[in-house]
């Protein structure tokens, strides 16, 4: 009786390890040692005008307008 | 010689045992004679992330004073000179959302030329600053007063903080106009951050 129990103890932990080391090979597990440079852009901001023509005063027009 | 069930079933635990640390990468060694130290990497994902939380700032309309140049200054305490359009107070909002300090640069999509357009004397500047969220930025700022800003990036901050309390930027711009631009313009603005 104490062999099986000793047995169950040893399979279990025989089946914890295989699983492990499946999982491990299947996800190709490796910790990155290395850092790249990464970047956000925040493009969008938006700066608007809008630019009228100068109102020039049209001194020939007025010149033009007969005199009461 | 005959095995029974629990010990062949004993042997073929130990094998899958052996065979799962081999794959695993454990090493049997000997016992350690001396102290040793041993390294643990860890690997914590950050990232970068920038926003304008406030993305546009609008002249509004108006004209250049006849043989002037219109000089429009977005900050409160700025000038509205030789314009006939009513003094504009804006600014962009530039937000570090990361979890990482940042340098930004800031580079616009044309030219202060070809954003003004006229013959001659369009200039178009920035003016980085933190006044809303102190300690904001720490480092170099190309725009701590009015600078010209156009395609080439620039560095507007060294060090642009994550933290919420202090992670804010504000742009204010100044455009001088020559009397012979006319036409509803825009330009884009645009920041990088990089860590």
């Amino acid at each position: 009786m104490q062999n099986k129990k000793r047995v169950t103890v040893l399979v279990t932990i025989a089946l914890i390890l295989a699983i492990t080391a499946i999982a491990l090979n299947s996800i190709d597990s490796e910790i990155s040692t290395t850092r790249t440079q990464t970047q956000d852009h925040a493009g969008g901001g938006q700066i608007g005008i809008d630019i009228q023509p100068p109102q020039v005063e049209d001194k020939l027009l007025e010149e033009e307008i007969p005199q009461q | 010689m005959k095995y029974d069930t629990l010990e062949i079933t004993s042997y073929a635990s130990i094998a899958v045992i052996a065979i799962s640390l081999f794959f695993i990468g454990t090493e049997l060694t000997g016992m350690a004679t001396t102290n040793d130290t041993g390294d643990v990497n860890v690997t914590i994902t950050d990232s970068a992330g920038i926003n304008f939380t406030t993305d546009l700032l609008d002249f509004g309309s108006g004209a250049v004073t006849p043989g002037q140049t219109a000089v429009l200054e977005s900050n409160g305490t700025g000038t509205n000179l030789s314009w006939s359009g009513a003094k504009v107070t804006g600014e962009l909002v530039l937000e570090n959302i990361g979890n990482n300090n940042v340098s930004i640069m800031l580079q616009t999509d044309k030219s202060a030329q070809e954003f003004i357009g006229g013959s001659s004397g369009a200039t178009f500047e920035a003016m980085v600053s933190n006044d809303s969220e102190p300690l904001s930025c720490v480092g170099t700022n190309t725009f701590t007063t009015f600078a010209p800003i156009n395609t080439t990036p620039q560095l507007a901050c060294g060090s642009f903080n994550f933290s919420d309390a202090a992670d804010e930027l504000i742009i204010d711009f100044r455009i001088n106009i020559p009397d012979d631009a006319t036409g509803a313009k825009t330009i884009e603005i645009k920041a990088i951050g990089t860590y």
